[in-house]
């Protein structure tokens, strides 16, 4: 039994460590991976009590009054289209990055986030606010830099789903009108 | 009695219980990455069995603990742990610290002298700018730190357009994975990360307007615009990539060879042309138009006769050479040695020739012409006339070596132009340079695309080397960047299965019995 071999082995660990601190970890030249994607959001669906957007200078605030019955308060005062709002909710709530930047939200403006085109406001039945603000597109085209108040990352959501967000404020979302019978239609003749 | 005896063996099963629990943990653990309840729960299971044992037996633990095994056990595995560290961080190190040694067979990851040499013709920093998202074109930026290496002129960053859309908005960016070169002045952008996509485009920012070639086209040659195993769309390729711009002609409806055309290229012609384009093409090179003409053995009387004008003749028959060939195809010469010339100084791949005939230079050279060949076939080859049965008639069949490829080049600008790369024409001579130049090529299927763009042959580079000669632009003459080879290995299902067995099955399995023996006879 020989502890010399241990000892070796511990002397080239601590060797091997120190060169990796040294040239990796205190220098901070190891490779760091961004998160491929991530989820936006954290909040429920079914917590949502409220959403505004903001878009072109038009805006569409929409209160959620009960289990089955959301309400345009703003331009106007309707009733809104349930099942198109909960959808968009839903969508909200499961909103996925195609990419995140960390580390980099120093200038706002290089994403066109100091003048945001967009800007959703949604609110949950424990009184929170989530508040998320779309800027420029990415160079190709293909997602918007978006950022939640509040942290330090910028994600880049595809762009069909900002679109969809901002007609919320362009079209606001009315509960198609109930049909009601019209007189009865002579039958035709011969 | 039975009872008393289960319970006495509760403590052991309890441990062994434990122990599993634990390395369960530990595998789902490197399995999943995360530490979450499907590691938490059989983990605290384990760690609390085990303790439990230990408490229901502390004496033992003790002793066992205090004992020599026990002292050598820990040694031992405080080996393991340091090892497995030591392999850890050393994986890791080298991960982020890299020494490069290029084995690989086609040198796919050396610059090609090709890319050397046009490198060092740069008068001006040259800017590469490469727009990928971050970390995802880890092959293009060791391409560029070795252009870097080569030439302190070339200048070269990586944006990653999501984090830097201003600079992608100020180049205008349309695609990502779009390589933009710079260079006084002038802008290529290419989508291809390879050194060949690399170094076209310098090239075409130093050249700046191509010269055009022209394909004869209407007699059989190969089409430019197939891509079957027979065509030539690899061809086209491959002189695009050395800026040309390539057409074809139909010299019936033009009438006569355009002026602009630096090369004519006649591929393999096989049926007749019309005398008035059998015309056009002799009043072409007799005004010292350049060309380059591949024949083969039935190919088009036609060109066979403009060669004659030339005093070249175009052999009757295929030539055989046992000695340097594809297995059991004599009939496909490889040629390994070459002729000195300034097409073939730098060619040290084989080329094959399928089908080939001969092409022979004869007394009947026009004074002031020079004609040199390029490369033969061996002493062993004959000139097969009757294909039908593959042997050497006395009498009938011309003996070996048989010229297979051959320059000619009007004299006056340097008969040894061609087969001597040290004499170039002195500078003020740009008027003799519209003398005539021509590559004569007894095959044309080794410019087709199945030769071409396999990697282990040195067809494209002959090709390419040639027709730069002919459009006088012998810089560019020069070993090429190869395509990475793809190594693909199709098992069958027994072989899969003989894969799998030996070495995840049996390997591991031997290690398992060569430890249980020797723990046993040290037991």
């Amino acid at each position: 039994m020989s502890y010399k071999t241990t000892l070796i082995l511990l002397v080239a660990l601590v060797v091997i460590g120190a060169a990796v601190y040294w040239q990796d970890v205190r220098s901070g030249s190891g490779k760091k991976e961004e998160p491929k994607s991530t989820q936006v959001f954290t909040f429920a669906p079914q917590d949502v009590s409220s959403l505004s957007v903001t878009y072109d200078g038009k805006s569409t605030d929409l209160q959620k009054d009960d289990a089955t019955k959301w309400s345009i308060t703003k331009p106007v005062s309707a009733e809104a289209d349930y099942w198109g709002v909960e959808n968009m909710v839903v969508r909200l709530g499961s909103l996925t990055a195609n990419r995140t930047l960390t580390g980099t939200v120093g200038d706002l403006a290089v994403y066109g986030l100091d003048r945001p085109i967009m800007e959703a406001r949604i609110g949950t039945k424990d009184g929170k606010r989530e508040i998320i603000i779309a800027g420029d597109k990415t160079p190709d085209g293909s997602a918007y830099y978006v950022k939640r108040m509040n942290v330090d990352t910028i994600y880049l959501v595809a762009t069909s789903i900002i679109s969809d967000v901002t007609k919320l404020a362009t079209e606001p979302p009315r509960a198609a009108p109930t049909p009601t019978p019209g007189p009865p239609q002579p039958a035709p003749a011969g | 009695m039975k009872s008393q005896k289960l319970l006495g063996k509760l403590p052991a099963m309890g441990g062994v219980l434990g122990a599993a629990c634990v390395v369960i943990a530990l595998g789902v653990y490197l399995v999943t990455g995360q530490f979450d309840t499907q590691v938490a729960i059989p983990l605290g299971v384990g760690l609390a069995l085990l303790f439990l044992v230990a408490s229901y037996h502390p004496k033992e633990i003790a002793e066992i603990l205090r004992g020599r095994s026990a002292r050598y056990g820990s040694n031992t595995f405080a080996m393991i742990v340091i090892f497995l560290a030591i392999v850890g961080l050393a994986n890791f190190y080298s991960a982020n610290h890299s020494l490069r040694w290029d084995l690989t067979e086609n040198k796919a990851f050396t610059l090609s002298s090709q890319t050397t040499e046009i490198l060092g013709k740069l008068q001006g920093p040259v800017k590469i700018t490469a727009f990928y998202p971050a970390g995802s074109a880890p092959a293009l930026e060791d391409l560029l730190k070795e252009y870097r290496r080569v030439s302190d002129k070339v200048d070269y960053q990586l944006v990653d357009p999501d984090r830097m859309p201003g600079i992608a908005r100020e180049y205008n960016l349309q695609r990502y994975g779009t390589t933009v070169i710079e260079y006084q002045g002038k802008r290529q952008d290419i989508f291809g990360f390879g050194e060949q996509d690399l170094t076209s485009a310098i090239l075409k920012t130093i050249q700046g307007t191509p010269k055009k070639l022209y394909f004869l086209a209407g007699h059989g040659e190969i089409n430019i615009e197939s891509f079957e195993g027979t065509g030539g769309d690899q061809a086209k390729a491959a002189l695009k990539a050395e800026n040309y711009e390539v057409a074809t002609l139909n010299l019936a409806t033009a009438g006569s060879v355009p002026q602009d055309a630096a090369v004519l290229v006649i591929a393999g012609a096989k049926s007749q042309l019309l005398d008035d384009e059998t015309r056009a093409i002799k009043e072409y090179l007799q005004s010292g138009g350049k060309a380059f003409v591949m024949v083969d053995p039935q190919g088009s009387s036609s060109v066979s006769d403009i060669l004659k004008d030339w005093g070249v003749e175009v052999g009757t028959g295929v030539v055989i050479d046992p000695m340097s060939s594809l297995a059991n195809q004599p009939q496909v010469p490889v040629v390994m040695q070459y002729d000195y010339s300034q097409i073939t100084k730098d060619m040290v791949q084989m080329t094959l020739f399928p089908l080939a005939t001969s092409v022979t230079a004869k007394s009947s050279v026009p004074r002031g012409v020079s004609a040199l060949p390029l490369f033969e076939s061996t002493e062993n080859s004959w000139l097969e006339t009757d294909t039908k049965t593959i042997q050497f008639d006395d009498g009938k069949d011309a003996r070996g070596p048989l010229t297979m490829a051959l320059t000619l080049q009007d004299q006056d600008m340097g008969s040894d132009n061609a087969g001597n790369p040290e004499v170039q024409p002195a500078a003020g001579e740009d008027q003799k340079r519209s003398k005539m130049r021509m590559v004569v090529v007894g095959n044309s299927i080794f410019a087709s695309n199945d030769l071409m763009q396999n990697p282990a042959l040195g067809n494209r580079d002959l090709f390419v080397n040639a027709t730069n000669w002919l459009a006088e632009e012998e810089g560019l003459i020069s070993i090429r960047a190869k395509e990475p080879t793809s190594r693909e290995i199709l098992l069958t299902g027994i072989q899969e299965s003989f894969v799998l067995f030996s070495s995840a099955i049996f390997l591991p399995f031997a290690v398992l019995v060569a430890g249980g023996y020797v723990w046993w006879r040290r037991r």
